[in-house]
């Protein structure tokens, strides 16, 4: 009975050990998804700017807002004439610099100019690309004063996003190697525990078959009922977080963009930890032999 | 059925724990096994249960040449024996009855069969009340009945036993050499270890005396 109640204890501290691990890879993952998420989101307001020359005719502002509004990778095309733009610069610079309105000679500089909204398909790094080429294209269009695409900002965004993404990665290959070396050795001791059982069924004619099965049935049951820890511990985060977001930061709308897992995501997490506990349970077995038989 | 032919056992080639063992013993034959502590006895019987391999010589047991013997074989071929260990390696996590009964299920026999034969054995050796209980509740010769009954309840072709009697009183060892010799009398072949000198003289069997590894006295 003793020995039967320190097999249960056993395996409640292998689950406890491997669930946590769990809980805090699944918890990784879900952070970088969400943050590369977000900065998706935050960078996907690309769009380029394509001033006029001041004394442009309406012909051209015509054919120009034609021919950008045909370009396949313009979502939408906003024209701000001479006056909307003075009246935006006033209303933004006013409060900063006082009297600057009445600077008649400034203002006549102000061009009409289109915000031109880009297609938000591919990764941020291809949007950059596409915004870039298209700038140089449309400087050269006829009464085109010139064109911004903010590429600075966006090279910088686009690289703070790498950069997040080859982190998380990074830890996540850390964190992966951990778990491989906390589920090995979680198993290798419950199973090292077993040797005595294992020896004597072999003795009284055990198949390697009939030894084993029950004990990789064990496994994967100890492997999915501490994945099911680790899932239910993020799951209750994310539902705290997505309520806290709501409820106390209304002003980000972050719980409306954060991501949980979707099904293939989970379907492969899950393949991916039965398949290491498998796999360390069959190494483990392998080893008791040799170390057996040594 | 059990043949040693010029059998050596060394381990790391300084201690020979067995030494030009050769012998015969025939199916059905009931052996005693004597010797003093180191003899052999031990490693005698791991030869046989094909735990250990000889450094040389040749050893087989009815059709199994266990110098030669596959994995998957070794598994049907320890089927075919009953072992009484001297420690009697019960798993501590299964009642007495969840212990007997392990031979017959990995030999996957039929549930109500497994419960009949169960109840036999653990009744010829007076454990018929404990049958629920777990080892390490039992005094040390009720566990070595318990390991009796699981040595015998399949019916082996060979049963090996090592000190089976060591832990019990002289009416109870009385009783399960008799249970022994039911056993050898329906045509399973006995081979015990024993130091109980006045038991080997009392049942006028056959004994093979080891004495330093090697066969010291064989007699009938």
């Amino acid at each position: 009975m003793k020995e039967y109640k320190q097999k249960s204890i056993q395996r409640v501290t292998a689950i406890s050990i491997i669930g946590a691990t769990f809980a805090v890879i699944l918890g990784f993952y879900l952070l970088s998804k969400n943050i590369s998420h977000i900065l998706s989101i935050w960078g996907e307001s690309n769009k380029l700017i394509v001033y006029l020359d001041s004394d442009s005719e309406d012909y051209i502002r015509r054919s120009t807002q034609l021919r950008l509004e045909k370009n396949i990778l313009v979502d939408k095309v906003v024209f701000f004439s001479k006056e909307q733009a003075i009246a935006d610069f006033n209303a933004q610079i006013s409060g900063y610099m006082s009297g600057i309105q009445n600077d008649g000679a400034l203002l006549q500089v102000i061009p009409p100019y289109f915000e031109v909204y880009l297609k938000t398909e591919g990764t941020l790094e291809e949007l950059n690309a596409k915004a870039k080429a298209m700038a140089i294209e449309v400087r050269e269009w006829n009464g085109v004063e010139d064109v911004s695409n903010g590429s600075l900002w966006t090279e910088k965004y686009s690289r703070l996003s790498q950069s997040v993404s080859a982190f998380f990665m990074f830890l996540g290959l850390i964190l992966f190697a951990l778990s491989f070396f906390v589920v090995s050795s979680s198993i290798k001791s419950h199973l090292f525990q077993r040797a005595k059982e294992i020896e004597i069924l072999e003795m009284i004619g055990a198949t390697k078959f009939y030894i084993q099965r029950p004990i990789f049935i064990e496994s994967l049951g100890i492997i999915a009922v501490a994945f099911l820890i680790g899932l239910g511990v993020n799951s209750a985060l994310f539902f705290y977080f997505n309520s806290f977001f709501e409820n106390q930061l209304k002003l980000l709308n972050l719980n409306q963009v954060f991501q949980f897992f979707n099904f293939f995501e989970l379907f492969i997490a899950f393949g991916v930890s039965v398949g290491m506990g498998l796999l360390v349970t069959r190494l483990t077995f392998s080893r008791l032999y040799r170390f057996r038989h040594a | 059925m059990i043949e040693f032919s010029h059998l050596y056992k060394s381990y790391d080639k300084k201690i020979h724990a067995l030494k030009d063992i050769n012998l015969k013993i025939d199916s059905g034959e009931f052996v005693f096994l004597t010797g003093p502590s180191g003899a052999g006895k031990s490693t005698f019987f791991k030869m046989i249960t094909g735990y250990d391999n000889p450094t040389s010589g040749k050893i087989t047991v009815g059709n199994f040449d266990l110098n030669a013997i596959k994995e998957y074989d070794l598994a049907t071929y320890r089927r075919k024996l009953g072992i009484v260990f001297q420690d009697f390696k019960l798993l501590p996590d299964r009642t007495v009855y969840e212990n007997v009964c392990l031979p017959l299920r990995i030999q996957k026999h039929h549930e109500s069969f497994i419960k009949k034969r169960a109840l036999e054995v653990l009744d010829l050796v007076g454990l018929s009340e404990k049958i629920e209980q777990f080892p390490e509740y039992l005094s040390g010769g009720e566990q070595q009945r318990t390991a009796i009954a699981r040595a015998i309840i399949h019916q082996p072709g060979v049963l090996i036993a090592d000190e089976p009697t060591g832990n019990l009183d002289p009416e109870m060892s009385s009783k399960i050499i008799d249970v022994f010799e039911k056993v050898c009398a329906q045509g399973t072949t006995v081979v015990i270890a024993t130091h109980d000198h006045e038991l080997v003289k009392r049942k006028n069997k056959k004994v093979i005396e080891l004495m330093n590894g090697a066969v010291h006295r064989m007699s009938l």
